[in-house]
């Protein structure tokens, strides 16, 4: 068998026969489930019963309503200073709203809130809303306008979204394009620190264990780089592939159980509206053009993944410890946190010169360029960026490659970014 | 095909600020154990590094078998670094199995080769045992394995020795031995003299990235003998007469337990061991007589100290 190959099925199978490699595997897609619906499950469950008690000193506002059940109103008779008194054995969750007497609509100042603990920002939200909502009532009615053409102001909107496409145009949605977006950027993102980290701590265990000149004996450290460097990709393809399965099989699998949990429990009204909402959002994404985003996700994650794990592999080479690494790991790894941090700006607008910059420029490209696939590129734009990529990666790992071979040899030595660029002179 | 496996033709290395080789000519013969000493920092590692063709030199020529070295021919070359190191995760069996195949073994040459090595060195229950799991000593056994297993035409080992007790010691040496008589060359490159002279038919010293000395052990002892005699002679103490009245330099007498003396005196350059022999013959027994030749280790010392001076 060819050398590469018996290197990377080494770097392979020692990595996937792995204990970690599998637990992760298999708890990651869990732990991410469990980390987006704890706070969901945790604000549907805690039913926690907010009692607010209303003073108003002004004598304006009607009787207070909420929508939310948990949330009740009372008014109370007593003073302010009277109330606080009494405040303490109102418990946690008991409010005091307090409104002055000099309330004026036209200038809505003075209310206050009062608890023993924080308000939630949520909580505080519910509280502005009900009370714009009664002021505008009061504005209104001071104009005179009745009641029912009050109601009949309120609208609600949803604008349509549709595209072009070569059969006519088609619905789409930007909530979905847009989390499709951050979500591509977001997994190269972590791809390319996960895997890259992978490849710069292998090299660092076969400096330290001195296996490296044992190895280098029998294949060029270039053979040696390289194989680990596929060998970690595949790796990172198989954690992939087994997460797209998975999450098939999870998506389909909590379908069918909101399906049954409906038909079950005999819910025509709302089961409709549940499936209403999946089908929504599945037609969402069934208008994105899924297969463009799948492949231009494999081949920015390899290409970007590449291009830095070859220098990480370099500058892993070239220290004696893992703890040395960090003086190089920042410089290297900014343009990604940049790139992570622009996420934000380029979805605001896709086709932005900021935008087509940071998509071309191949340090940043694969994260940006994720972001800015869900709402369409020219296919030149594409082209020219994978074009830079491959190009930029093809040198870097040439480039890695040379202070690689000289680095893994060298020890007890202070390494600079000087003496990095010698050794891509040597012989 | 040349009588000699290595040929190596002005040799020199450079890194940044230091020459590391000189110039370096060596041969090294077909069928050889040679020794390849010198200081700590002379150049040998170096040397071996290029011969390995992990690194390759400023200038100069590396022949083997007489032909310009070609990458395909480190598939003939085992080396044991002096730095010791193997996949610590990796199973003892995989990791053997590993190596053998990157030196171009087939899978069922590699499971011959594993069965034969792991019975001589006794570590067949260990094939499955992670190598962190196994003691300083069975890691160096696993190391020489990795080394040889694929039957290299040339085996270069850098400090061999170090790390294994008395015994193991023992039967790695054996081992080298043995590959010698089956034909292989062997490179020593070590700074113990004692395993020189043991193992060693041939050395070259190196220092300060130059080449000293390099030649048969057996020539280059005559080259620098000092003309010191040792004899054991059974004698009346007042017969004895002053060595200087023959002109000999008297370094050391004993007298031994069973009343004999032993001395050890350094002769006239010209001077003829039979003629020695006849002025002592008269005055006593002579129980032994031959000439002391210095020790590679003498030679080792000599030289690199005239060198610093």
């Amino acid at each position: 068998m060819n050398k590469i190959a018996l290197i990377i099925q080494r770097e392979y199978i020692t990595r996937v026969k792995n204990k970690t490699f599998l637990l992760i595997t298999l708890l990651a897609p869990i732990l991410y489930g469990l980390i987006i619906m704890i706070p969901v499950l945790t604000a549907k469950y805690s039913n926690s019963k907010k009692t607010v008690a209303v003073i108003d000193e002004s004598g304006k506002f009607k009787n207070f309503n909420s929508e939310d059940k948990d949330i009740v109103f009372y008014n109370h008779n007593e003073s302010l200073p009277e109330a606080e008194k009494h405040f303490k054995s109102g418990g946690n969750d008991f409010y005091i709203l307090h409104i002055p007497q000099d309330f004026d609509i036209y200038n809505p100042k003075g209310i206050e809130l009062l608890s023993e603990k924080n308000a939630g920002v949520f909580f505080k939200g519910t509280i502005d809303t009900i009370l714009e909502h009664q002021v505008r009532n009061m504005r209104m009615e001071a104009m005179h306008i009745p009641k029912g053409k009050i109601d009949s102001l309120h609208t609600d909107i949803e604008v349509n979204v549709r595209k072009f496409t070569e059969n006519g145009t088609q619905e789409t949605s930007s909530g979905a394009t847009t989390a499709v977006a951050y979500a591509g950027g977001f997994l190269i993102y972590m791809f390319i620190f996960l895997y890259g980290a992978m490849v710069m701590r292998g090299v660092q265990e076969e400096k330290q264990s001195r296996v490296v000149e044992i190895v280098i004996s029998s294949v060029k450290p270039f053979q040696l780089m390289m194989g680990k460097i596929i060998g970690i990709a595949m790796v990172g393809l198989t954690q992939f592939l087994i997460w797209v399965v998975l999450t098939f099989i999870f998506t389909s699998v909590s379908g069918q159980a909101i399906g049954a949990h409906s038909a079950a429990h005999a819910m025509p009204a709302n089961a409709g509206q549940g499936q209403e909402a999946l089908h929504t959002a599945m037609s969402a994404l069934g208008t994105l053009p899924i297969a463009l985003i799948v492949g231009m996700f494999l081949f920015y994650f390899i290409g970007g993944y590449l291009l830095y794990s070859s220098l990480f592999a370099a500058v892993s080479s070239a220290v004696d410890s893992q703890a040395e690494v960090g003086q190089f790991m920042l410089p290297i790894s900014l343009p990604i946190i940049v790139s992570i941090a622009s996420i934000s700006t380029v979805v605001q607008n896709p086709d932005g010169p900021f935008a087509f910059w940071m998509s071309m420029v191949p340090v940043t490209s694969p994260i940006m360029m994720m972001a800015r696939i869900p709402f369409g590129v020219p296919p030149w734009q594409l082209i020219l960026s994978a074009l830079i990529l491959i190009g930029s990666f093809i040198v870097s790992v040439w480039l890695a490659g040379k202070i690689y071979r000289t680095g893994i040899l060298m020890y007890g030595k202070k390494i600079t970014w000087k003496e990095l660029g010698k050794w891509l002179f040597y012989n | 095909m040349s009588d000699n496996i290595i040929e190596a033709i002005n040799i020199s290395k450079s890194y940044a600020k230091k020459e590391a080789l000189k110039n370096i000519n060596l041969t090294v013969p077909r069928g050889s154990v040679y020794g390849l000493l010198g200081p700590n920092g002379a150049g040998k590692t170096t040397f071996i590094r290029i011969l390995t063709q992990i690194i390759g030199p400023d200038s100069g020529e590396i022949l083997l078998n007489g032909k310009p070295m070609q990458r395909s021919d480190i598939e003939h070359i085992g080396y044991m670094p002096e730095e010791r190191g193997l996949y610590k995760k990796m199973k003892v069996g995989e990791q053997v199995e590993y190596f053998s195949r990157l030196k171009g073994m087939s899978k069922e040459q590699t499971f011959d080769a594993i069965k034969y090595w792991f019975n001589v060195f006794d570590i067949k229950d260990w094939y499955g045992k992670k190598m962190e799991e196994l003691s300083k000593g069975m890691q160096q056994k696993v190391q020489f394995i990795v080394t040889v297993i694929h039957k290299p035409s040339l085996i270069i080992l850098d400090e061999p020795f170090s790390g294994f007790d008395p015994l193991n010691a023992e039967l790695v040496r054996d081992q080298i031995l043995k590959l010698r008589d089956e034909g292989a060359s062997v490179i020593l490159s070590t700074h113990r003299m004692e395993s020189v002279e043991e193992l060693c038919d041939h050395i070259s010293l190196i220092n300060n990235s130059q080449k000293v000395i390099e030649g048969k052990v057996s020539d280059i002892q005559l080259q620098f003998k000092e003309n010191l005699f040792e004899i054991n002679l059974r004698s009346d103490p007042g017969k004895i007469p002053d060595l200087k009245a023959w002109g000999y330099q008297i370094h050391s007498s004993n007298e031994q337990g069973d009343g004999s003396v032993t001395m050890r005196f350094m002769a006239n350059k010209d001077a003829v061991s039979n003629d020695i022999l006849q002025h002592f013959m008269p005055i006593g027994q002579v129980n032994s007589f031959k000439e002391v030749l210095p020790s590679i280790n003498d030679v080792f010392i000599k030289l690199v100290k005239g060198e610093t001076k």
